[in-house]
């Protein structure tokens, strides 16, 4: 069991924008912004494998645009801004995975909706287990080296190590006491 | 009364390459109050920058050993380059060679070395550390037994930094033991360390250090001696017998002294705990954080030490943001067991509740977190081994925003010499030990056996590994010596 924690930022115009939230379809939250910011969260108790998230924006019309000489002078907006588990933030990369989807359209790695859709999000379980493997094997190869600690996580040497144990497991299982 | 024109500085034995040996620094820094001429070797790097990389590591697990090993092709290469090191001592026309040994691990090493500086020359040779120090045999420290060896003219025990300085005033102190002196003596601690000599960074050259590892450089700074715990598996409670700090403004005055002399802005205080004294460490932060708001030459003061939890009562909010305005990047913290109550019994004083809040505090502030940790302490249950698991998949979240960056999980328990465990054997029920080993029965506790402590380590290993907990470089050689002390072990059980 996990908690998901969206935080997003809205402006309002002639009304604050509207949110469903689904995951595999579910509709978990149905969510309008009441100020310029929100804190949504979802529990996330879900069996191992792929789910999707998706949060649609909806409800909004030619009202809640206005135009002044034909540039955009107020409009109703929303901005995923950071993503948390456990309250602990994720890397900006997760929330980078979503693709948002206007009809026909499909806008990958915009995070300020300003039409209606549904911004998708496909993602594993165990969540954290998931983001880890993305984070350490596809954004950083040597995560943790800074300029500070020698401490890696790295699939070759963690493979090492695990040989390894399964050598001293073997040794052990002819030790008698 | 012995006078010297020029020391020559060197610091032996394999260690890490990643900074200069803080000993260093201290001796130059005693050298240069006393206006003497000195130049520094760092044996390491020297014997590092000739083997090259890969054959350094092979020596490194060779020598950071104190079993005897056989010759081969690569104890001649270290040979020859012992040979030049020593030409290259003697090359610096000094008339005292002043060699500081970090640990046991580099008595062998050094050794070597001083028979060949003693065969080429009859210059004065004084050795300290706390390799110096170690009991080498019964009641025969590594000091005494060079000295007997006649590799080392004089010796020091015990913090070097008075006994030194007014050595080369001239001046005998208790803890300088030469063969003039029958009784071995052991050198008065310090009780104020703000009268102790700062060290310098100006004559080492960082280029040698970190080479391929494109780390920045980092300096390291002592502002304690000691620890206000005394965990029950350690043995720096017998080593450092009372707990003392520097003043918040000592620490700042020589942490300005290093930035002014090398620009280096990074630190990594050696203290068992930089927190020991939460005043002193009050008081430094707040000075620190002051520092780098207001002053661009220590905006990017970056520092790292080791750290002990204590409860949201004693540890509030308020210090962990301080520690973030003051540049606290990383922090090693001695978490030891998931379980409350071996914790306890080892004497660590904290709970899982205060982890639990240690952790999210710096999820806040951004503070990374190397998390210290062992199995198979002697009252550790199957309870509190499951404790331990559990906590592993508890904190897995810290690694997304890196609060935790690094576990060491080494070795099963060892029990060590002159310990409060150790003391404490019989009540504890440990029979058949043997120091510095894994290999001990347990009375009380009779099917931890040594099978068990290393079934629950290697299911603990793998589990950390599974969760994708990084690890220290050291695991890999930390495997392997468990592998042959295991072979060793099944072949006399």
């Amino acid at each position: 069991m996990n908690d998901l924690a969206i935080s997003f930022t809205a402006t309002e115009c002639n009304g604050w924008p509207r949110l469903k939230f689904l995951v595999d379809d579910d509709l978990i939250q149905d969510y309008e912004f009441t100020s310029d910011s929100a804190l949504i969260k979802i529990p996330l108790d879900l069996l191992d494998g792929e789910h999707v998230l998706d949060i649609e924006f909806y409800g909004k019309t030619y009202n809640n645009t206005i135009l002044v000489d034909n540039n955009i002078v107020k409009d109703q907006l929303v901005t995923l801004d950071t993503i948390c588990i456990d309250n602990v933030p994720v890397p900006d990369f997760f929330k980078y995975q979503g693709l948002y989807i206007v009809g026909p359209t499909t806008k990958p790695q915009a995070l300020t909706w300003g039409e209606n859709g549904v911004w998708k999000l496909t993602f594993v379980y165990p969540i954290v287990d998931w983001l880890l493997e993305l984070k350490f094997n596809n954004y950083y190869e040597f995560s943790g080296v800074d300029e500070w600690s020698t401490a890696t996580y790295h699939p070759k040497k963690s493979q090492l190590l695990k040989e390894g144990l399964l050598d001293l497991e073997n040794i052990l299982a002819n030790v008698k006491i | 009364m012995l006078k010297f024109n020029k020391v020559a500085l060197m610091a032996s034995g394999l260690l890490t390459v990643e900074k200069p040996p803080p000993a260093l620094a201290f001796l130059s820094g005693i050298c240069e109050a006393n206006s003497i001429k000195h130049e520094i070797l760092d044996l390491n790097i020297y014997i590092r920058n000739a083997l090259g990389e890969d054959q350094w590591n092979q020596a490194y697990t060779m020598f950071t050993s104190l079993e005897q090993f056989e010759n081969n092709e690569l104890l001649d290469n270290i040979d020859l380059i012992l040979d030049s090191a020593v030409d290259t001592v003697l090359a610096m026309s000094a008339d005292l060679i002043a060699i500081t040994v970090f640990s046991y691990q580099q008595i062998q090493l050094t050794g070597r070395f001083l028979t060949k500086l003693k065969y080429k020359s009859s210059t004065p040779v004084i050795a300290g550390g706390p390799g110096i120090s170690y009991e080498f045999e019964s009641n025969i420290t590594a000091g005494k037994m060079f000295l007997e060896k006649n590799l080392i003219d004089y010796y020091v025990l015990g913090e070097g930094e008075y006994v030194l300085d007014q050595f080369l005033k001239g001046h005998e102190e208790i803890g300088l033991n030469s063969k003039s002196n029958p009784h071995e003596s052991w050198a008065l601690q310090i009780d104020n360390l703000d009268d102790c000599v700062l060290p310098t960074y100006k004559n080492i050259n960082f280029d040698n250090y970190n080479p391929g590892l494109n780390l920045t450089h980092s300096i390291s700074l002592t502002g304690s001696r000691g620890c206000v715990r005394r965990c029950t598996f350690c043995d720096v409670g017998h080593i450092w017998k009372k707990f003392r700090f520097r003043s918040a403004d000592n620490i700042v005055l020589e942490l300005t002294k290093h930035i002014e002399e090398t620009g280096i802005t990074q630190f990594w205080f050696t203290d068992s705990l930089i927190n020991g004294s939460l005043k002193q460490f009050t008081d430094l932060i707040k000075k620190l954080a002051e520092l780098r708001k207001n002053n661009i030459m220590f905006r990017d003061i970056k520092y790292t030490g080791q750290f002990i939890i204590r409860s949201a009562v004693q540890h509030k909010e308020e210090l962990y943001k301080l520690m973030n305005e003051s540049g606290c990047h990383n922090i090693i913290v001695g978490v030891e067991t998931g379980s409350d109550k071996v914790r306890f019994h080892m004497g660590k004083k904290f709970t899982n509740e205060d982890l639990d809040y240690h952790l999210e505090m710096c999820s806040k502030y951004k503070i990374k977190n190397t998390l210290l940790m062992f199995t198979g302490y002697p009252t550790e249950t199957l309870e509190d081994h499951e404790d331990t698991l559990l906590m592993f998949k508890r904190y897995q979240k810290y690694l997304l925003d890196e609060t935790v960056i690094n576990v060491t999980l080494h070795q099963p328990f060892v029990l060590l010499k002159n310990t409060p465990i150790d003391a404490m054997k019989h009540e504890v029920g440990i029979v058949n030990e043997t120091y510095n080993t894994y290999f001990f029965d347990v009375t009380t506790n009779p099917d931890f056996t040594v099978k068990e402590r290393f079934r629950r380590y290697i299911e603990l290993s793998k589990l950390v590994l599974d969760l994708k907990y990084p690890g220290s470089w050291g695991d890999l050689s930390s495997l392997s010596d468990h592998i042959n002390a295991l072979k060793n072990f099944n072949k006399v059980s």
